[in-house]
């Protein structure tokens, strides 16, 4: 199977790895044109040997030795001591030298030497116990049998080294006064000695009858001065030209792969998106603190690495370092890694441990009572502006400026919460007055609100769907009874009119014409309540087209009451209305409101009590119009109006009557579908309607 | 002797009204559906009315009366079980000339096949009589102020004076809507002293003799809440 490769990272990766030897290399150069060295000599290709810094750093070690024996004339052991050791042996041999003493220099030195004064007798080295000392002949082959060597005897001077031989002697000789010990005076032979020193020693070397040897190491011991004068030329020898170009190349390649390496974080070829793993997950300040500490271990080794001075420690050195300083790199890595990771999966804020003592408090106060809440609330607030009114006492305008920024936060968030509330509170009303079509915006709540904003919503929702629910449930009880009513309809045709024929035919016998005469009368009365069964399920369901004008109601009273006058006058009855002066006036559908009539006076003819009275008034109160019938029943009343109202209920003595029972349940129903008013009073035998339109 | 066709799925409801007619001296013919129907008019030119219920297997009342309307004027009453107000104007709209519920008063029946009869035969065809100046006439409710006479659909009507004046007044006045106190104050030509409702109970008897079926009046209809008017029919 071919291996997938994820660019970004191949990539990234590559840039971690040239990031470091880009910084390095930046550093080493900035540190190399910073150090005064001779860029001639360089740009000329000159060997280090043959230059006039190597020249220098050697003339300071014959210095140094001069000043080195001058101590040891003195009294060594007494005037530095801390600095070297040495110690004096007897020496045989057939120069005259009856003394040695041996100097070693703790931080050593890549400069041997051999001084010996002609004028005592004794001689003195830098050469400790490697080699056989009691031979001066030794010592003098192992100083001179290296390449770069110098040697000083009886005012002449032998050496390899071009700038300080014989024809560059004056350069010497000025080294040798007062002034050439200043011009090049430096660390180490200011570390020996002070400056009034420094005078005694060309004195002693002017005055005294020295022969000296030196030569410096073939194979360089120690990290001196030189030994870093010549990495440091070499190194630049190396890069030679145009290193102030090579700088802003540097930095340029370090910022290009600074994207790279943010592009390259978190990819990975096993699976789409960032990939996290624990230590993303882990708080970013716990994570700091782990790779801080891991910075710390490389740090601690990098700066253990002091006062190396052979090249062996040295290097050995410069590799821990380099260890430390990789491991403060790879500690960079993994926090810049993880930061970066948050950074993209936008998950930086919530790893922070304040986030997460931010969302526990938050989650304290969100479970707290609302009571306790705002006795917390008011708290904070009291506190808040005890700590402004300390200010402002102690420091007039800005405390005065905090308590106003203060009071004005806390009465923004106090209006805030009283909109919502009011906001809740107009729904709320709005649907208790039925309007159940209402929306709450939750957003626009403040958040304690929100809970309450949404569970209105839903009852409102629930409600409408409820009543959407209802109506369409009764449609459909409509359309049900005018259908099945529509199927009763046709055998009842049959029956009626073979009943008439029936009727028709000469039948002897009373008996059958008895039972024909009931059989004709269940049969209109079966016609008459398929006919009232629509009209009571379409008018209580609201499946009437109403068709509204204006209608007066005292013309209509007279019309009405002209029309039963004749079944009144059958029963005995006698009505009596009263009207008002003025015209009445209603807006509603005509043939419905006759119809409730009609309901209503054919109600009092079939239960009136024969030969009483019944009134009919018109009343007009405020915007409103009254209708009130009232009639004396021929049978006791002993149910409730709510009954009464309910549909095929009837007093149950009038039960034998014809009638289906549903008049006055049609008559409440056409009556509310026309925004009117219907009610019933029973009071012993009086029976009361009052019907109520509004006025126009 | 007149042709009816009768045409319904119930053949108890179709032999009733064979009963029925023929006994006011109609010949009929049966169908019982939409289809047969059709076939029998086609055989037969000789055909006076039609009574079609509207639900029929195959083919439906109002499709059938549609079809007969594109070729013939035979006149054509519907009989059904629908009561609504929609299903009658759809009824009429679609070629039929009346409309009656099931269940049917076979009273009703026959006076609105005699009257489609009539006029399908006598009075449709009858020029224009020449007009006296004496007559009232709203569609085939005529009123002769010279011989004081009423006649519906050419059947003479007997009313009370009182009536004859309001009919008169109305008729003469067709379309227009007049209130009880109007009608009192025109007729008896003196003021009304409102709690009138004589009016109403006049306007009730005439309905009864000169319609025929009073709840559903086709000349002298009620606008209940504001009067009463004669449609105006011509």
């Amino acid at each position: 199977m071919e291996k997938k490769v994820c660019m970004p990272r191949v990539l990234k990766n590559i840039s971690y790895v040239l990031f470091p030897i880009l910084v390095t290399i930046l550093v080493l150069l900035i540190f190399c044109l910073s150090y005064p060295l001779e860029k001639d000599a360089i740009k000329a290709g000159t060997n280090f040997y043959d230059t006039n810094t190597f020249a220098e750093d050697y003339a300071n070690r014959i210095f140094g030795a001069l000043t080195t024996v001058g101590l040891l004339k003195e009294d060594a052991e007494t005037t530095a001591y801390s600095y070297y050791y040495s110690h004096t042996e007897k020496i045989e041999n057939n120069e005259k030298v009856q003394n040695i003493h041996y100097y070693t220099d703790y931080r050593g030195s890549n400069v041997i030497w051999l001084v010996i004064d002609n004028d005592t007798k004794e001689a003195y080295t830098n050469l400790g116990y490697s080699i056989d000392t009691s031979n001066l002949e030794n010592i003098r082959n192992k100083i001179m049998e290296n390449e770069q060597n110098w040697k000083y005897q009886d005012g002449n001077i032998e050496t390899t080294i071009e700038k300080l031989s014989n024809e560059n002697i004056e350069y010497i000789n000025s080294g040798l006064d007062e002034e050439g010990i200043e011009t090049i005076g430096n660390v180490e032979t200011s570390d020996l000695g002070n400056d009034e020193q420094q005078d005694k020693n060309t004195e002693e070397i002017a005055t005294n009858n020295y022969t000296i040897y030196t030569a410096l190491l073939d194979e360089m011991e120690y990290v001196d001065g030189i030994y870093t004068d010549q990495l440091l030329y070499n190194t630049l020898s190396l890069v030679n030209q145009n290193l102030i170009v090579l700088i802003p190349l540097l930095i340029g390649l370090m910022i290009a792969l600074v994207p790279v390496i943010i592009i390259g974080v978190g990819r990975s070829s096993k699976q789409e998106g960032i990939a996290l793993n624990w230590f993303d997950k882990i708080k970013i300040e716990l994570a700091t603190f782990i790779a801080i500490m891991i910075g710390c271990i490389g740090a601690v080794l990098s700066l253990s690495v002091g006062g190396a001075s052979t090249i062996v420690t040295f290097t050995l050195g410069i590799s821990i370092a380099a260890v430390g300083f990789l491991i403060i790199y790879l500690a960079c890595i993994l926090l810049f890694e993880t930061v970066v990771k948050r950074i993209k999966t936008h998950t930086f804020w919530k790893t922070t441990i304040a986030y997460w003592i931010y969302v526990k408090t938050k989650d304290l106060i969100a479970n707290l009572k609302t009571t306790k809440k705002v006795i917390l609330y008011f708290i904070l607030f009291i506190v808040a502006n005890l700590f402004c009114f300390a200010i402002m006492w102690s420091d007039g305008f800005p405390g005065f400026v905090l308590t106003v920024i203060l009071y004005a936060v806390t009465l923004n968030l106090l209006m805030k919460r009283v909109k919502s509330f009011h906001k809740i509170t107009d729904t709320i009303h709005s649907l208790y007055q039925g309007d159940t079509d209402i929306h709450l915006t939750e957003t626009e709540l403040c958040k304690e609100m929100q809970g309450t904003g949404k569970e209105i919503n839903d009852i409102a929702g629930g409600l409408s769907n409820a009543i959407e629910e209802k109506l369409k449930s009764e449609r459909l009880k409509t359309e049900l009874i005018t259908n099945v009513s529509h199927d009763i309809k046709t055998p009842l045709t049959s029956i009626i009119n073979y009943v008439d024929l029936l009727k028709k035919e000469k039948i002897e016998g009373e008996k059958a014409k008895e039972y024909l005469e009931i059989l004709d009368n269940k049969s209109q009365r079966l016609k008459k309540l398929t006919e009232d069964l629509v009209e009571a399920s379409k008018a209580s369901s609201g499946a009437i087209k109403l068709n509204k004008e204006k209608l007066n109601v005292k013309e209509l009273i007279k019309q009405v009451s002209g029309e039963f006058e004749d079944k009144f006058k059958a029963q005995g009855l006698q009505e009596i209305i009263s009207l008002p002066e003025e015209d009445a006036y209603i807006y509603a559908d005509s043939r419905y409101v006759y119809r409730v009539l009609e309901n209503m006076y054919s109600n009092i003819a079939k239960y009136a009590m024969e030969g009483t009275r019944v009134y009919t008034d018109i009343i007009e109160k405020g915007n409103q119009v009254l209708i009130q019938l009232k009639n004396v029943s021929k049978q006791k009343l002993n149910i409730s109006t709510e009954e009464l109202m309910q549909r095929f209920v009837r007093g149950d003595a009038s039960r034998n009557t014809e009638g289906s029972g549903l008049g006055l349940s049609i008559a409440r129903s056409l009556t509310e579908l026309q925004e009117g008013s219907f009610n019933i009073y029973l009071d012993g035998d009086l029976f009361k309607v009052t019907i109520t339109f509004e006025k126009k | 002797m007149y042709n009816i066709l009768v045409c319904d799925d119930d053949k108890e409801i179709v032999k009733a009204i064979e009963i029925y007619l023929s006994k006011e001296g109609y010949n009929i013919l049966k169908a019982y559906d939409g289809v047969e129907a059709l076939d029998i008019l086609k055989k037969n030119d000789d055909i006076q009315l039609i009574i079609l219920d509207i639900m029929m297997p195959k083919l439906d009342g109002i499709e059938t009366a549609n079809l007969i309307r594109k070729e013939k004027g035979i006149p054509i009453i519907m009989l059904s079980a629908k009561s609504e107000d929609y299903d009658k104007i759809a009824g009429l709209n679609n070629g039929a000339d009346d409309y009656i519920t099931k269940p049917f008063n076979p009273l009703e029946l026959i006076a609105r096949v005699n009257s489609q009869i009539r006029r399908y035969t006598s009075l449709g065809a009858m020029v224009k009589k020449e007009e006296d100046s004496n007559i009232y006439r709203s569609g085939d409710l005529m009123i002769n102020d010279s011989t004081k006479t009423v006649e519906v659909e050419g059947k003479e009507v007997k009313l009370t004076p009182t009536e004859y004046n309001i009919l008169k007044f109305l008729t003469k006045n067709k379309g227009k809507v007049y209130s009880i106190e109007q009608i009192y104050e025109n007729v008896w030509e003196e003021e009304s002293y409102g709690a009138e409702n004589i009016i109403a109970v006049h306007i009730r008897h005439i309905r009864e003799k000169i319609e025929i079926n009073p709840r559903e009046p086709k000349y002298l209809k009620v606008i209940w809440g504001i009067g009463y008017k004669i449609e105006n029919l011509d």
